[in-house]
């Protein structure tokens, strides 16, 4: 009781000291002044009465202090105290603190900059109310793939499950939105069930919800449109609510808006009921397609929700053996199903290069210091003669590391906050992150720097204040500030920082000057397509209206005919996407045993004429025609990797080959003929054996390629007529010149490269900037012992080369020590994945040596010349 | 032979503070010094000023409570006053101090 009264008072006594003091001050006065008075009448004079009085009260200022400390918290006074001389030392020395608190600000900003982005990505997830309530339902095969759950097992899981509130499912579709006097557009949905929206807390903004009415199957459509369609289309007219639209040319009534920013469950736009779904109803139980997800009841835990799970599992398996013997429910936070995986490489890999920035930074605040320190010896001497203890040195120093990590910390926000806004800023419109995704700085990332900048404190601050308390007090005064003592060993730092500087520095210098390779050195195998006169155009035929395949490849052939009509469009062909992407698949020829292991190839799925359209000149055989679609004729193109690594010495055109089905790895194969063969496409690093297989099953959803004769933006208004002339609620969707489409899909390649060389250039900044300081700090320090060699007959020369051979002994350390270095980021980052071992050849690093020689130079070279220019008879009258 | 007056034996001063202000009732600095000192009659060496962080532990203890008013040479100075939680207090490191002034004096007569 008493303890805690005695706390309390003396933490208000850290407040209001100065009325506390006058207090204190008008007591001691007071009892000062009465003794004096009694001495008086005792016979003293005033003068003889006063010492008198002053020596029976005892020091007063001592008494004060004594009193002070017995009021507050020494320790906290006396932290009031450093911190403010710490202010007074970083406003002391503006040159060095602004490099410090500016290579502090990049190294935090860089790793503020990538946390954010991870932290958007992979750690913040939904935006809901209490996330981690919310499971999500999947089903895993028993080859460990994901799978969705199947409209039939959803419907018994909600009705049996009494763990959760409810259980929604979704799955997202694009669906086409056609009005009675606008043409029509492609807009991201998603068939959603009616509990969804309120499991996500998320209401509409203007008219209702999605009841459970609406997803009754046989129910009239409705449907909510999201604030980005409200207001690119309909210009946010209230009348919009009731209105009758075309969705996937049905009639649909629009109940409702959801609010901006809205786009569950990535982008979409457009929610219809699930029922709405074409096929559900009908689809059996292995269609596992839809997303299911549900919010848990307060009383349930999520252990007892999966035995719940387990429990309909064994019940589904007893009725359904064969489609429910090999999976498994299972159920997973909702955010981490959403989540990126931080675990994954390429967010382990950006977290450590915002690291190794991060340490170049503290370690050449570390040595910054440390030569401040240096020149600083006499000031802690003198500290320590005069009583200060060699903890509160310490301490006072780490103080002033703090409020200069605190700098540097707010400089390295601003820098992180422009650098994600610029990311945002870059990203390609034409592919927008799901809505869930908000690359802002938030609490998360604010701790991050907190957490961040005190570490830093500890990594840069650390050896320089304990190096600075080790000084000897008497070597130091008596030597006139010029440390002899500590000396080595400070140099034995100064030279560990330097080298994990630029240790660190050249594997990213090395991953740069890599990739600079490659884009200079045209060795790039393969053909390019040459983008100018191609026109890129999507398409989805709504399966409400082009159910099945005969209904689709009617489609595309009237569509060829219209567009043979086209005036500037000379060919047209598709492909799943664009740029192609390929999937791998087991392939079997007919000269090696079913027994062997499956040799590796890539297929992709193309249309008639893909070859002439991309103007791909043939090396030998035909193109595919719109023969090769049709069942029976199964012909195949080939790259000439695929000849060079599957055909040696035989004739391609004509050899049989078939592809296994990675959905089903026991069906029997289609075996296919080679009908032609193309040069490789430029593609990577590596041309990989690429088999173009025809596009047997009329795909609903294709990338269109058009070859146009003139300019390529004026054939796409004929285009969109062409295809409104088929089906008028049919939108011709990202109508893109081809060159704009590469543009886009290289944004991740090239923003890397960018993020790359921008955190090379600054880790090496901070390496050469640090090597400089160093050296002019040394040059300084030697001085007299420069001129006791110039003044003994050494040349400028020698002493020229005395500074060039430390500069060089230094970055030789750092240039070993990177050679390890890289070959570990090499094992665990980029071998990983491709298996060689680009980065640590002489190639990449012969540019990287070179660069360091002349960098070397040019740091060395000012310091270099002041040392050569000291006139022996100043440096030694120095003292 | 006239003893050289002693330095205040460390943890004393408190309970002469305390023993002070409780038998001469409300009472400031100068006065509980001057008193102290009387008591002592030249046996001690008190630096008049050390009284001040001893009368502040006592506040903070809640053993005295401190009031301004008006000395008798009409000065504005803080009085301090025994409080009930001091008089326990009081009470109980008077029984304390008598056991261990005993046990020492016993151990000391013991030596001689």
């Amino acid at each position: 009781m008493t303890a805690i009264r005695v706390w309390l008072t003396r933490l208000a006594g850290l407040f209001r000291r100065s009325a506390r003091d006058r207090a204190l001050d008008a007591e001691l006065r007071a009892h000062l002044d009465d003794l004096t008075d009694d001495l008086i009448e005792r016979g003293l004079s005033r003068t003889e009465a006063e010492a008198a009085a002053r020596r029976a009260f005892g020091g007063v200022d001592q008494i004060k202090e004594a009193y002070r400390d017995q009021r507050g918290w020494p320790s906290i006074d006396s932290l009031g105290q450093d911190v403010r001389m710490a202010r007074h030392a970083v406003a002391a020395r503006p040159a060095s603190t602004m490099l410090i608190v500016a290579g502090l600000g990049l190294g935090i900003g860089v790793s503020m900059g990538f946390f954010t982005m991870v932290n958007a990505i992979c750690l913040r997830g939904l935006p809901i109310p209490d996330p981690d309530r919310v499971r999500f339902l999947s089903a895993r095969n028993h080859d460990g793939s994901a799978a969705g759950i199947s409209y039939q097992d959803f419907v018994d899981l909600r009705r049996s499950m009494l763990t959760f509130e409810g259980l929604a499912a979704y799955t997202a579709a694009p669906l086409s939105l056609a009005d009675e006097d606008d043409a029509p557009a492609r807009v991201a949905g998603c068939y959603v069930s009616a509990e969804a929206f309120p499991m996500l807390s998320t209401a509409p903004v203007a008219g209702r919800a999605l009841q459970p009415d609406d997803d009754r199957p046989g129910a009239p459509l409705t449907a909510l449109i999201g604030d980005t369609v409200w207001a690119s289309r309909y210009h946010r007219d209230p009348a919009i609510l009731g209105r009758t639209v075309r969705i996937n040319g049905v009639n649909a009534t629009i109940v409702g808006v959801m609010p901006d920013g809205f786009h569950f469950p990535g982008q979409a736009d457009l929610w219809l009921p699930l029922s709405a779904a074409p096929g559900l109803a009908d689809a059996p139980r292995t269609a596992r397609s839809l997303a299911v997800f549900g919010r848990l009841r307060h009383t349930a835990s999520p252990v007892a929700a999966q035995a719940e799970l387990q429990a309909a599992q064994r019940r589904l398996e007893a009725a359904f053996p064969a489609s429910h013997g090999d999976i498994r429910f299972e159920s997973v936070r909702i955010n981490d199903h959403f989540n990126g995986k931080i675990t994954e490489p390429e967010w382990l890999a950006f977290l450590t290069a915002g690291l190794l920035v991060l340490l170049v930074a503290c370690a050449n605040v570390a040595n910054v210091l440390l030569a401040r320190l240096a020149v600083r010896s006499r000031e802690v001497a003198i500290r320590l003669a005069l009583g200060a203890t060699r903890a509160r040195v310490v301490r006072q120093l780490l103080i002033e590391s703090a409020c200069l990590a605190a700098l540097g910390g707010a400089a390295g926000l601003a820098f992180a906050f422009v650098a994600v806004r610029l990311l945002a800023w870059s990203y390609p419109a034409s592919s927008p992150l799901p809505y869930w995704i908000d690359l802002t700085i938030d609490g998360r990332v604010l701790m991050a720097l907190v957490a961040t900048c005190t570490a830093s404190v500890l990594v840069f601050g650390l050896v320089p204040a304990l190096q600075s308390a080790r000084i000897g007090v008497n070597g130091v005064l008596k030597d006139g500030g010029r440390q002899t003592t500590g000396a080595r060993r400070t140099r034995f730092w100064t030279a560990t920082f330097l080298a994990i500087e630029f240790a660190l520095t050249l594997v990213l210098l090395a991953n740069v000057s890599m990739s600079v390779r490659r884009e200079l050195v045209d060795d790039k195998p393969g053909i390019e397509i040459d983008p100018q006169p191609l026109l890129v155009a999507h398409l989805t035929l709504p399966p409400q209206r082009y159910g099945t395949e005969v209904e689709r490849r009617h489609f595309y052939d009237r569509l060829r005919t219209e567009i043979a009509r086209v005036g500037n469009v000379s060919s047209m062909t598709s492909s799943a996407r664009m740029p192609p992407s390929h999937e791998r698949r087991g392939l079997m020829l007919p000269w090696r045993e079913p027994s062997e292991t499956d040799a590796l190839a890539y297929s992709t799925s193309v249309g008639p004429r893909f070859f002439e359209t991309l103007g791909v000149p043939l090396a030998a055989g035909r193109d595919l025609t719109i023969e090769d679609e049709q069942p029976g004729r199964e012909g195949v193109v080939v790259n000439q990797r695929f000849v060079d690594l599957f055909f040696v010495g035989r004739p391609p055109v004509g050899q049989r080959m078939a592809l296994r089905d990675p959905q089903n790895m026991m069906a029997a194969p289609t075996w296919r003929t080679v009908v032609g063969v193309v040069p490789n496409l430029r593609d990577g690093d590596v041309p990989e054996p690429i088999v173009y297989v025809p596009d047997q099953d009329a795909a609903a959803s294709t990338a269109l390629v058009f070859r146009t004769t003139d300019d390529p933006a004026a054939a796409s208004q004929s285009l969109r007529r062409a295809v409104a002339g088929l089906d008028r609620d049919l939108p011709l969707d990202r109508i893109a010149p081809l060159s704009d489409v590469l543009h886009d899909a290289s944004w991740n390649g090239r923003v890397s490269a960018d993020m790359l060389l921008t955190i090379a250039t600054i880790a090496f900044l901070l390496a050469v900037v640090g090597l400089y300081a160093v050296i002019a700090q040394s040059v300084t320090q030697r001085t007299p012992e420069i001129g006791i060699r110039m003044a003994l007959g050494a040349s400028s020369r020698a002493v020229v080369w005395l500074v060039l051979r430390r500069a060089f002994a230094y970055v030789a350390f750092g240039f070993a020590a990177s050679l390890p270095c890289t070959y570990f980021f090499e094992r665990i980052f980029v071998s990983a994945t491709s298996g060689e071992h680009p980065l640590l050849s002489p190639i990449t690093f012969a540019p990287v040596l070179v660069l360091l020689i002349v960098v070397t130079l040019v740091a060395t070279a000012w310091p270099a010349a002041r040392a050569a220019r000291i006139a022996p008879a100043t440096a030694l009258r120095q003292d | 032979m006239r003893e050289d007056p002693s330095d205040v034996p460390y943890g004393t001063l408190d309970l002469m503070v305390l023993t002070t202000v409780a038998t001469m009732g409300r009472l400031h600095g100068y006065g509980i010094a001057r008193r102290i000192e009387q008591i002592a009659a030249g046996a001690l060496e008190l630096n008049q000023g050390t009284i001040y962080p001893a009368l502040l532990r006592l506040e903070q203890k809640g053993w005295i409570k401190g009031t301004w008013g008006v000395s008798e040479r009409n000065r504005r100075a803080r009085f301090y006053a025994i409080t009930a939680a001091g008089r326990k207090q009081l009470a109980a490191a008077t029984k304390s101090w008598a056991r261990t002034v005993d046990v020492l004096s016993r151990m000391l007569s013991q030596e001689a």
